[in-house]
């Protein structure tokens, strides 16, 4: 508890500086990198002061993401013919089903990987195809989170500012330079920067081992501070060249929380009243850690079947001994309340209640915190239900900071909140159910459930590593991770087959887009509208009493939406485990 | 063939999320015209 403790304190250190840079580099003001600026929109084209309508910022975002993502498909699909590729991996390695997922996963800011980084990518390819998304989705939901509160604090206007401007600056001044510190305090922590190939070396019993290596440090910092979650090796941030020590842990867990704690003191700047920022601080907060406690107490616990043999055991399986429980419930709590994704354990092998937190974390529409951006645009749709909710309850005007809450804005909330669920239940259902053809659906692999099966068709479930309730929650998990956009995976689960791979791409595009656009479209509705006074009718939204009200609607909305999947996955495998079955 | 196909998933996907774009255009105008 003092490491969460120690982590939080850290991170409400961080949040109003960090806040104060934000604003400044998205209110224009922020300057010291003026001489590269400038020189950039005349060679990209770029108009500085043309302002977009929410429809050309919306138009702005699908066209560089329809751009991004054919490009990065192609790269990967010709990684065997580009430079920087001293395994000489190629398309075989890459198959097409592979890469559709993979450049859909990266230029969603999911970063799920259906496959072993270090045995299917080129340097190339990590280094141009996959890390043009680490900078660019990140810089995307910056941009959607400022739009979004230009839309709630301008009065009676039409515009929402530039997508182009505040993709470029939020590049320039908030990623580039965090990312040149950080990457040089990962190398300084012992994380490989290298153009070397891998290295054959004899372990000290004598056995003969590849180690991979290659530029991680670049990679892993903005892994981490974009929320991206995509690792250079299969293990992830367990491996230890991605995650040396438990200082580079604690570092690392910082990263991924520094953006969106800082962008909630921006919010709050940016509308006037820094409080209404504070205010979704606290119910950010208070999820957070009432979600990190539980994690860490029920991996503490252990499973009480071992307490009956007469030991006493806390769960360490899929746990580096380096980080222990602390370290691993707490990075799980991070990692999936913003929608990051990458992993220093296992969560296949947290106890169900350990397992069942970081699944929550997502469900809720990863606004706990969440990702660059998409973590505050997640939490203001919620405060536009709360508000709506709390009007209709006490017979109020629903307004939010001084503007009326209309039907439109609560039809786009409920978009974007029913299409995350629709995606995740419906494809989860679909796969644990439907059969396909094996060739397209499992992993004939041997020891896989389907591996020595003479059937042409098996359901997705094949490829799970359990049976049960615990496999059904690595398919909801899998799932779950696609649409909220986090990445992290389960584990326990072999995706790398077309079905996987085309289903988890097209929820990671409608768990992008069906928010994202609802996002801007209440942003360009909220921007004509007056700001009126607060008055003795006026419900506040800078107090305590609302931050707990936002916290109710984001647990009642999933615990509502998603409790009968929960209960057949890690609430059904809890009490089979202490009922000792 | 399945590149073709990839590609052809990839379109859909954007011209799917293009086409949401536009319905909720709709139904924005048609909020204000109530």
């Amino acid at each position: 508890m003092t490491q969460i403790a120690i982590y939080f304190l850290i991170i409400l250190a961080l949040t109003k500086p960090m806040g104060l840079y934000l604003t400044r580099v998205f209110d224009g003001s922020m300057s010291w990198l003026r001489w590269i600026e400038t020189p950039l929109y005349t060679v990209l084209g770029i108009r500085k002061d043309h302002e977009q309508s929410w429809k050309e910022y919306a138009g702005s975002i699908l066209v560089f993401s329809f751009f991004g993502c054919t490009l990065t498909y192609v790269l990967l699909r010709l990684q065997g013919s580009l430079p920087l590729n001293p395994q000489g991996f190629g398309g075989a390695q890459m198959p097409a089903h592979l890469a559709f997922n993979t450049a859909i996963s990266f230029l969603t800011n999911t970063n799920w990987q259906s496959y072993a980084p270090e045995s299917t990518l080129s340097y190339f390819s990590n280094m141009v195809s996959l890390a043009i998304h680490n900078w660019m989705s990140a810089a995307v939901g910056l941009s959607v989170a400022v739009a979004l509160i230009r839309g709630l604090s301008r009065r009676e206007a039409n515009t929402l500012g530039s997508f182009w401007v505040d993709t470029l600056r939020g590049t320039l001044y908030v990623f580039l330079p965090l990312c040149f510190v950080g990457a040089l305090v990962y190398v300084a922590s012992g994380v490989p920067q290298t153009f070397d190939g891998p290295k054959a070396i004899t372990t000290l019993e004598g056995a003969k081992q590849t180690l991979a290596l290659g530029p991680v440090a670049s990679q892993e910092i903005i892994k981490q501070l974009g929320t991206n979650g995509g690792g250079f090796f299969n293990a992830n941030s367990a491996h230890p060249f991605e995650n040396p020590t438990p200082w580079a842990d604690l570092f690392t867990k910082v990263l991924i929380f520094l953006i969106p704690a800082g962008l909630t003191y921006m919010f709050g700047k940016m509308v006037g009243n820094v409080r209404q920022g504070w205010a979704v601080f606290a119910a950010m907060s208070t999820l957070f850690l009432v979600g990190a406690v539980i994690s860490t107490g029920a991996e503490t616990a252990g499973n009480p079947a071992f307490a009956k043999c007469g030991v006493e055991l806390t769960n360490m399986e899929g746990k580096e001994t380096r980080f222990g429980i602390a370290g691993s419930t707490l990075f799980a709590a991070v990692t999936t309340g913003a929608s990051c994704g990458a992993v220093n354990a296992m969560h296949d092998s947290f106890t169900p209640l350990g397992g069942l937190i970081p699944l929550f974390n997502i469900l809720t529409g990863e606004v706990i915190f969440g990702g660059v951006g998409a973590g505050l645009y997640g939490m203001l749709i919620f405060a536009i239900l709360a508000v709506f909710i709390a009007g209709l309850m006490v017979g109020r005007t629903p307004e939010y900071l001084g503007k009326k809450i209309g039907r439109f804005e609560v039809q786009m909330a409920m978009v974007s909140v029913l299409a995350m669920a629709a995606s995740i239940l419906f494809m989860t259902a679909f796969g644990s159910v439907h059969e396909f053809p094996k060739e397209v659906a499992i992993n004939t692999f041997a020891g896989s459930a389907y591996g020595g099966s003479d059937s042409g068709y098996g359901s997705m479930a094949g490829n799970l590593n359990n049976p049960g309730a615990h496999g059904f929650t690595e398919m909801l998990y899998a799932f779950t991770s696609a649409t909220g956009n986090n990445g992290s995976a389960f584990a326990g689960i072999t995706a790398n087959t077309p079905i996987y791979n085309y289903l988890l791409g097209i929820a990671m595009l409608i768990g992008r887009f069906f928010v994202i656009l609802p996002v801007l479209a209440i942003a360009g509705n909220m921007v004509r509208k007056k700001i009126a006074p607060a008055s003795s009718g006026t419900f506040p939204t800078d107090s305590g009493t609302f931050a707990m009200l936002l916290v109710g609607v984001v647990v009642i909305v999933g615990a509502l939406t998603f409790f009968p999947a929960l209960a057949l996955g890690p609430v059904t495998e809890h009490l089979q485990m202490t009922g000792g079955k | 063939m399945s590149d073709a196909f990839a590609l052809f998933v990839m379109v859909i996907g954007f011209l799917g999320a293009s086409m949401l774009a536009r319905g909720l255009e709709r139904l924005l105008r048609g909020s204000e015209d109530e």
